[in-house]
């Protein structure tokens, strides 16, 4: 009886088989030419090229593992830079977000929708003879560019550097708003000064905690 | 099977991150063409791969030494990848969706024949493909394919005979004389 293809499986693999099948594809051409094609089909599957992974996999993977320790106790993959960056720059942000305006005039409730830019013209031409004042706005305005080009956002961030970056972007879009209304508040020179230093470094904390955070995921 | 230091592995049971980097270079082609071959969508084979590639970060530490470092991988790799067939989602997806397969290059009657052989492949279902591929080119055993899978080994047999019979159907309704006409309408970005 001709072999059934489980049959002939077996004998490709070299598995125990009935004796009988073994005679029949052994005397029988038909049988013997199935046999040969199966192992045939078995190398050309062997033979098949492999392929690479993609472009960037491994930064996937790596981003990926960061996430999936943040969701574990334990941790068991992460760095202890990590640790020490978060540590600084938590301290930095708390020490900026606590500190006291050297200049603190009511509020209007305006909304706090700056264009950085804008505001740096409006308020320059104020004080343009300080030096000091200039070199503030010119460093407030090279800083929010730097922050525009961090344009990397992680699928999952740890509550502690979320917060941290809410408390700075809320200081900023008060420092903003104390600037835009800086005339109607009628504030000096003096106090639009420590205002843009404020700024500055408020922003450049800023900066600090998202490049950290894109560097730690880059990985 | 690709081979690493054994100081490659140690390094990344300590969490050092170069030689975590260093097993994914060695094994991820390996874990990749499998996964390619089991699932054909390229999307579902880079969650597979990285999926692997996770728990090998996260499992590293547990690993023993009681086989080469390579077939634990790839025994992650097979997990990951029947857990995608698994789904009912995916496995609908996973037969239907191998738009991502290569087209035809130009390379002669080898090349035809193998992209013969892989269109046929992709037109297995999901899990005959898995089987055929764990058994013939892995060189798992049925006893094993079934302890993956959650099945009898009669089931694994019946699959691999199955298979090869789809195979043999496949291949020889395509013509391999003809290149432009090996490319079948599932493949259908050719």
């Amino acid at each position: 009886m001709y072999p059934s293809i489980e049959n002939l499986l077996k004998i490709r693999d070299g598995e125990p088989v009935d004796a009988d099948a073994r005679a029949y594809v052994d005397a029988d051409p038909s049988a013997s030419s199935e046999l040969r094609r199966l192992r045939q089909t078995q190398q050309a599957l062997q033979d098949l090229p492999g392929f690479e992974p993609p472009a960037g996999a491994w930064e996937r993977v790596t981003l990926a593992a960061e996430e999936d320790a943040a969701r574990r106790p334990g941790r068991a993959w992460q760095w202890p830079l990590r640790g020490a960056i978060a540590a600084s720059v938590a301290v930095l942000a708390i020490l900026l977000v606590t500190r006291s305006p050297e200049v603190s005039p009511p509020m209007e409730a305006e909304p706090a929708t700056i264009v950085a830019g804008a505001t740096v013209t409006d308020h320059s031409t104020e004080v343009m003879g300080t030096p000091s004042y200039a070199s503030l706005v010119a460093e407030s305005a090279r800083l929010d560019r730097t922050l525009g080009r961090i344009t990397y956002q992680p699928r999952v961030m740890r509550v502690s550097t979320a917060s941290t970056i809410t408390a700075l972007e809320d200081r900023i879009a008060v420092l903003d708003d104390r600037l835009m209304f800086s005339s109607r508040l009628d504030l000096s020179p003096r106090q639009k000064e420590a205002l843009w230093r404020q700024r500055v470094d408020t922003i450049n904390a800023l900066v600090h905690v998202r490049y950290a955070r894109a560097q730690r995921s880059g990985y | 099977m690709p081979q690493v230091d054994p100081a490659i592995v140690a390094g990344a049971q300590r969490g050092d991150r170069a030689a975590h980097g260093r097993l994914f270079e060695v094994y991820s082609p390996m874990v990749y063409t499998l996964a390619r071959r089991i699932l054909v969508s390229e999307a579902l084979a880079e969650d597979a791969l990285q999926e692997t590639f996770v728990e090998v970060i996260r499992k590293i530490q547990a690993y023993r030494g009681d086989a080469d470092v390579g077939f634990w991988i790839r025994r992650i790799a097979i997990n990951k990848c029947l857990m995608h067939l698994r789904s009912s989602w995916t496995s609908r997806r996973v037969d239907f969706d191998v738009t991502d397969t290569p087209c035809p290059r130009s390379g002669g009657q080898q090349a035809d024949r193998q992209i013969a052989l892989e269109s046929a492949l992709a037109k297995l279902s999901a899990t005959a493909r898995t089987v055929v591929w764990l058994h013939d080119v892995e060189g798992y055993t049925h006893k094993e394919i079934a302890g993956f899978m959650g099945r009898t080994t009669s089931f694994s047999k019946s699959q691999l005979a199955r298979a090869h019979e789809r195979l043999r159907g496949y291949l020889e309704g395509d013509p391999t004389e003809d290149g432009s006409r090996l490319c079948t309408p599932v493949l259908k970005t050719c």
